[in-house]
């Protein structure tokens, strides 16, 4: 049996191969042999409840806790928080070079460039606030503001397409 | 003593208060926005009053609202918590007005206090020095630029109205200064609408220490020996501990003294704190007054046994203070993590977001003070402290060890949080030798990552638990993929990628 997955965890990728799998019997524990990131695993599995698997590695105990989220995981175990996401869940990339995107859910607290307006590469465009901590998103090159999408007070999120930048000296209309 | 107190503030510091009122035998009152109805702090309170909206200066920072919320709840003391309205002598003279007794300090010593350097004029006169710096505000970026070559580089830059890091930049050298002040002036005017800047000289290896007081009306003051916050993230405290491991006894009743010197001097009443930077010759200099509950008073209440919330609370009601100097003691070491939704691994950006998942440490000498449940929202609109995690033991190694061993328990999933971090922190041999200079993260865990192992482990985790769970599901696997844990036979855990009104859900 081959059974190969990718993942991301924490925003890298990490490729997970199941070498055999030996399910559990009348509430025993099952057995798991693993490749994590190229390093070998045999864990005894128990399952303690909805959220949370024991795990036993060796002379090791590992008690996990998980939660789904949408297509992703949270992982907890001893201390150590993991996001993962199934690679078939994520988005491509967060757009082309020239778009302006915030880093984390937040509201738009300042807009500072209209369209039309030329930028060079390193310019404040707009600044976003989440948790009274201000960031400001800069121009990611040289260029001419081809569309605003946001107002001040907007919620936004990342991924989503603030403001556009198109290199040259030219106004440009609509995305091109 | 009053029969109905209402908290002007969410999350864990709103849960606390209501805590001992609730042993005080006090009825209380929650405000919360709109998007907070449901937080933790509202089931806590005997009533809710929902202020409409969700940006803060039409909830929380709204005065007029919140004192009408007082008043038709009949409540007749207004506990401000700390950041929001805590420190605004405006909360505390339309309180004064509305024959609400408010919780902390006069109106006119928190207008005193608050502006950083009529405080730093203050502690001079009461024969306290100031940290070396400006005792006047900068005319204009020229005068503080010439100002700055006289002190000597490097520079910290504040703002007069200052507070939680806003406006704070240090300064290497004359080339940066220019840019520096602009970025401050204009951080200060959003976040105070008071754009003065001064600027104090960089102490290298410095430690922050504070001293916790306690004032009645009526001229009685004790001292609750100091907290050190020296580890810090954009100049905001993030581990706190007492007491303070670069504070021997003579250096305490040095620094006790002072403090209280700088607040008899100001007329103070109620619990406040005198913050004071420390060199590493042990000399020690004062930084500002901060008049209300700190975040960090649980270190104090762990190693006194004092309540501070129903000490402010007595003092309020005009009560005499019946704590003296004698009866305090230290009683062994505490140290606090401050656990904001934050990310650690990526310049601490915040993290907002739902809970997911959630369990407290538990155990002995082991406390959570946390504004969070299951389901809970994280809102972007304030600040992302979510739960604050104390322990106490008879001395700092100890202590150290629990604050491990605690964090490991401390589950919260959906968000990220600094908790695997805080864990390397406390048994990193620069804590364990107490090197806590206010550069600590700068200099030991600015390019922090999670564990590689730890991470292996978490990955292993997700792969035994997608395939305990089609084993469940009798070897297939649910459409859309592998995934699928969750209660056996419940379909809205076995449904995957259906439309809702048109969103994926």
């Amino acid at each position: 049996m081959t059974d190969n997955r990718r993942v991301m965890m924490n925003n890298a990728e990490h490729e997970l191969e199941v070498i055999e799998y030996l399910p559990g019997r009348k509430g025993g524990p099952a057995g798991l042999k693993a490749r994590i990131d190229g390093k070998e695993f045999y864990a005894e599995v128990h399952t303690v409840n909805d959220n949370c698997l024991r795990i036993v590695l060796g002379d090791k105990t590992e008690l996990i806790r998980f939660v789904k989220a949408g297509r992703n995981y949270w992982i907890f175990n001893g201390g150590n928080q993991a996001l993962i996401e199934t690679l078939a869940g994520r988005p491509a990339s967060f757009g082309p070079a020239g778009d302006v995107t915030p880093p984390m859910p937040a509201v738009v607290a300042r807009l500072l460039v209209e369209r039309g307006q030329h930028v060079e590469r390193g310019q404040a465009m707009v600044v976003v606030s989440a948790m009274k901590m201000e960031t400001t998103l800069a121009a990611p090159r040289d260029g001419v503001v081809t569309a605003v999408n946001i107002a001040e007070g907007d919620k936004v999120s990342p991924g989503q397409i603030l403001i556009e930048v198109e290199p040259g000296g030219e106004d440009h209309d609509g995305n091109g | 003593m009053f029969s109905k107190i209402l908290v002007a503030n969410r999350g864990e510091i709103a849960v606390r208060i209501f805590r001992t009122c609730r042993e005080m035998g006090i009825a209380t009152v929650a405000v919360c926005s709109d998007i907070d109805k449901n937080a933790v702090h509202t089931g806590y309170a005997d009533q809710v009053v929902v202020l409409g909206g969700d940006e803060p200066a039409v909830t929380y920072l709204d005065i007029g609202k919140i004192i009408k919320a007082a008043k038709d709840t009949g409540a007749e003391a207004l506990h401000p918590g700390y950041g929001f309205l805590a420190e605004s002598p405006r909360l505390a003279a339309a309180c004064e007005q509305a024959g609400i007794a408010f919780i902390g300090p006069r109106s006119d010593v928190l207008a005193l206090v608050g502006d950083k350097l009529a405080a730093r004029r203050l502690a001079k006169e009461a024969g306290v020095q100031p940290t070396a710096g400006t005792e006047t505000p900068g005319a204009n970026y020229k005068d503080l630029i010439g100002r700055a070559e006289k002190l000597g580089y490097p520079v910290m830059i504040k703002a007069a109205a200052g507070g939680g890091g806003k406006g704070m930049r240090k300064v290497d050298g004359p080339e940066a200064l220019a840019e520096a002040l602009e970025l401050a002036a204009g951080e200060a005017e959003n976040a105070f609408g008071d754009s003065r800047l001064f600027l104090e000289r960089f102490i290298e290896n410095a430690h922050h220490v504070e001293v916790q007081l306690l004032a009645d009306r009526y001229g009685n003051m004790v001292h609750l020996f100091e907290r050190e916050c020296s580890i810090q993230r954009r100049h905001q405290k993030i581990i706190e501990e007492g007491p303070s491991p670069a504070v021997d006894d003579e250096l305490r009743g040095k620094l006790c003294r002072a403090a209280m010197s700088v607040a008899r001097a100001a007329g103070y009443t109620n619990a406040g704190t005198v913050e004071f930077l420390l060199d590493e010759k042990g000399g020690f200099s004062f930084m500002e007054v901060n008049a209300r509950l700190q975040v960090e008073h649980p270190v104090t209440e762990l190693i006194t046994g004092v309540d501070l919330v129903e000490q402010q609370i007595r003092i309020a009601a005009g009560e005499t203070l019946s704590l003296s100097q004698q009866d305090l003691s230290c009683l062994g070491h505490a140290i606090e993590c401050r656990i904001y939704a934050e990310d650690p691994a990526n310049d601490f950006l915040p993290s907002p977001g739902t809970i997911e998942l959630m369990e407290a440490p538990h155990g002995p000498g082991v406390r959570f003070d946390s504004g969070i449940m299951p389901g809970s929202i994280v809102p972007v609109d304030y600040d992302p402290i979510l739960a604050k995690l104390i322990v106490f033991a008879a001395g700092r190694d100890k202590a150290a060890a629990r604050m491990a061993g605690a964090l490991t328990e401390t589950c919260i999933l959906g968000v990220k949080t600094p908790v695997e971090m805080m864990i390397d922190i406390v048994k990193s041999k620069e804590f364990m030798r107490a090197e806590t200079s206010t550069d600590f993260m700068d200099r030991y865990f600015k390019n922090w990552r999670p564990s590689e192992e730890r991470g292996r482990i978490a990955l292993l985790g997700w792969l035994a638990a997608q395939l305990a769970n089609s084993e469940q599901e009798g070897g297939r696997e649910p459409p859309g993929g592998p995934g699928g844990v969750g209660h056996r036979g419940d379909p809205w855990q076995k449904l995957r990628n259906f439309r809702l009104w048109g969103q994926e859900q």
